[in-house]
């Protein structure tokens, strides 16, 4: 009973979610109509996909979202405050977390080695989940049908998982000054899952009005991981002390995804900022008896400060 | 009949309010501000720059007056109609020089640029803006 309020509560909550991906940018073209702002849309487009070198960017978004956790029993996580840390030096940058060193830069690519902490482990710090009913067939009942009996699982006998330190490389392939094309593959370092991980992303930046400052930033890439990752974080196998019949094993994971960004400036630093993503879970992912969603979603809406 | 005085009371305390408030508002005491030199050239935006300023200001009526750079006093003149000085002031960024009395007022305000030799270089970034979303 508890599960099915838990399972309405986050069907509605994704519901409301999709109706604000409807809105937000219908509420941006609104705000546009009363708004003015003295900077050119060709100055802002140059310089939104460069950034001054040797110089610390912070900026900080406030306001009110959330990133939905796909994990049974998993809380979604709350954005209220979210801050954006960039360095990058000649060669060397930090952004958001990735550190890296561009090896090659040219006017349309560059190609980096990246290191970074792994994600996925932020739904299992958010995890609280009760025990797990799995609806094993691995009897057969005397028509032949599998009778579907569930079969708990102890939360307490599944491991922990663990934070994993990814590296490896990335390729930007800067296709136009507002277009490009991003492509990671990257393995964890620190023995935790053993196994490779990846994106591939195309990125475009465009004004909807071209006689406004609104700036609309879309995404649509996918992630993919490798079987031994999808089975580190959904699987459930010898590491956990279940019985061997509700054991989860799976193959490598395809997410794709689609990201939209908008902003409009209210001033030289703050900026009306909005966001949403839908990411589809590929079904090894979302087939895990610990998985509940078969999607995840981030949206928020707020304002960001450049300090 | 005392509701039709009320009446007029406020809307003349009214008008007196916004009468006074626009008069001291549009009253600027300082009638010359100047601080000089108005730019300093550094090698690249973040360096310190120093300067020997030349302050100088004149007013209609005697005030008591400070000269303010970030909040912080760099002199102060007390009952006076005019002021000359010569500071040695540091900046790191563009900046306003401003003249407060003691009611910390803004009477007058002085933009000194910062302009840097080295222009600054830029490069694509490798991942999108809050692209933690």
């Amino acid at each position: 009973m508890t599960k099915l309020y838990r399972l309405n509560r986050k069907k509605l909550l994704q519901l409301k979610l999709c109706r604000m991906l409807i809105l937000l940018p219908l509420l941006l073209i609104q705000l546009n109509v009363s708004a003015e702002t003295k900077i050119t849309h060709d100055a802002t487009k140059q310089t939104e996909n460069h950034i001054a070198t040797d110089k610390l960017h912070f900026s900080i978004a406030l306001g009110a979202g959330v990133k939905t956790n796909p994990l049974v029993g998993g809380n979604n996580i709350p954005l209220f405050i979210v801050p954006s840390l960039r360095f990058y030096g000649e060669k060397f940058y930090f952004d958001n977390g990735d550190l890296g060193y561009s090896f090659i830069q040219n006017k349309q690519l560059t190609l980096s080695a990246v290191s970074r902490i792994n994600s996925e482990n932020a739904y299992f710090s958010r995890w609280h989940p009760k025990n797990i009913f799995v609806f094993s067939s691995s009897s057969v009942s005397i028509d032949g049908n599998s009778p579907e009996t569930p079969k708990e699982i102890n939360i307490n006998d599944i491991h922990d998982r663990q934070w994993a330190i990814d590296a490896g490389l990335q390729l930007n392939w800067f296709i136009t000054s507002v277009s490009q094309v991003k492509v990671q593959l990257l393995h964890d370092i620190n023995d935790v899952y053993n196994g490779l991980n990846g994106s591939v992303e195309y990125f475009r930046q465009f004004s909807p009005i071209s006689s406004s400052p609104i700036n609309v930033q879309i995404k649509i890439g996918f992630d993919w991981f490798s079987q031994s990752m999808v089975n580190y974080y959904y699987g459930i196998n010898n590491k956990d002390k279940v019985n061997p019949t509700l054991h989860y094993q799976s193959g490598s994971a395809l997410n794709p995804y689609i990201k939209l960004h908008a902003n409009y400036p209210l001033s030289k630093q703050w900026k009306f900022f909005s966001a949403v993503s839908y990411k589809i879970l590929a079904t090894n992912i979302k087939d895990s008896p610990i998985v509940e969603e078969k999607n995840n979603i981030t949206a928020f809406i707020g304002a960001s400060y450049v300090f | 009949m005392y509701s039709k005085a009320i009446h007029i009371i406020l809307t003349g305390y009214f008008f007196y309010n916004t009468f006074s408030v626009n008069a001291a508002e549009f009253k600027q005491p300082i009638i010359h501000f100047s601080i000089t030199p108005l730019a300093c050239i550094v090698k690249q935006i973040g360096d310190e720059c120093q300067l020997t300023t030349t302050v100088d200001w004149q007013s209609e009526q005697a005030l008591d007056v400070c000269l303010i750079q970030d909040k912080v006093a760099l002199k102060c003149w007390k009952n006076a109609i005019s002021g000359k000085s010569v500071l040695p002031v540091q900046l790191n960024r563009t900046t306003t020089f401003t003249l407060k009395n003691n009611k910390t007022q803004i009477l007058a305000k002085q933009l000194v640029k910062i302009s840097a030799t080295t222009p600054k270089k830029y490069r694509r970034k490798l991942r999108s803006d809050w692209s933690l979303f």
